[in-house]
């Protein structure tokens, strides 16, 4: 498979923030809700949380899937 | 004597858990869970134009069984309703990613998981060569091609693919954790490989900039 320019450019973004540590989808999917409400209070956001953010920026799926939380949550 | 009581009464978080650890399947707290996920799951599919009400009847059973499976790991960082509620999200997207990839394969995507060699095709990148968009991809794919193992390679291009992780990872016969690990390592194999070749980490800022600029 030769990858697109759009897919390129995706891996380019992820590889900028790329760290060395990272948290799993599963890991992430334990706290992404505590990660949401610290978001929404105007406290700030937990070290242990701010990886959170990371994982996000690096997981697609996660990503998506932290939007449609936010969607889910938004009458709440 | 029964008093009417709201569905959407209010439960904290203790509240939720001894109800629900007490109850049989048809339990009240067990049809407020459901109604809270059905209700949370529409709003949340709403942009999706494939499924259907029947979908979301399956999303939220399927779910409703995986919180009730998962009380033990709830830690009370956060309201129990937000927490089954990402549990959900992730149940009803993993289904759907599965059923909008069917069942096509690395192979059919033209990525080789065994391969010992890299694919052939000599690319170079120019050592010291500013960031120029297309120098930077050409780098890159000369790194995907020539830095990766073949697993990390199928890793990397199955995601870009779009291919969803548990396929992902059923193809690579691995489960999601070391599947995440293996993108991982190729991602900082990749990133060290693009600096050897010249690419600072101000060059990919520089690029990311334009490329956000259009
Ligand atoms: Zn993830």
């Amino acid at each position: 498979m030769d990858p697109s320019r759009e897919q390129l450019a995706a891996l380019v973004r992820q590889l900028a923030v790329t760290a060395p540590e990272e948290l799993d989808c599963e890991t992430v999917l334990r706290h992404v809700a505590a990660y949401l409400e610290a978001t929404h209070a105007d406290a700030p956001v937990a070290p242990e949380l701010a990886m959170i953010r990371q994982h996000l920026d690096v997981c697609p799926s996660c990503l998506e899937e932290f939007e449609a939380l936010t969607r889910a949550v938004e009458s709440d | 004597m029964r008093t009417m009581r709201s569905p959407q009464r209010e439960r904290t978080n203790e509240q939720w858990l001894a109800e629900l650890r007490s109850e049989s399947a048809d339990g009240e707290t067990v049809e407020a869970l459901r109604e809270h996920l059905r209700s949370g799951l529409t709003r949340a599919l709403r942009p999706q134009a494939d499924v259907s009400d029947a979908d979301l009847d399956d999303f939220t059973q399927d779910a409703t069984v995986r919180v009730l499976s998962q009380l033990a790991s709830f830690r009370g960082e956060s309201r129990f309703t937000t927490w089954a509620m990402a549990i959900g999200i992730r149940v009803a997207y993993t289904t759907l990613r599965r059923r909008r990839w069917g069942d096509r394969s690395l192979e059919d995507l033209g990525i080789d998981a065994d391969a010992s060699a890299a694919p052939a095709g000599a690319r170079s990148a120019r050592p010291g060569a500013a960031a120029d968009r297309s120098d930077l991809f050409q780098a890159l794919r000369a790194s995907i091609d020539s830095d990766l193992t073949p697993r990390q390679r199928a890793a990397v291009l199955g995601e870009l693919a779009g291919m969803p992780s548990a396929v992902l990872a059923a193809q690579l016969q691995t489960n999601a954790n070391a599947l995440y690990k293996l993108n991982h390592d190729a991602r900082l194999r990749l990133r060290d490989a693009l600096h050897r070749r010249g690419f600072s980490e101000s060059d990919v800022r520089t690029f990311l900039l334009e490329a956000s600029r259009g």
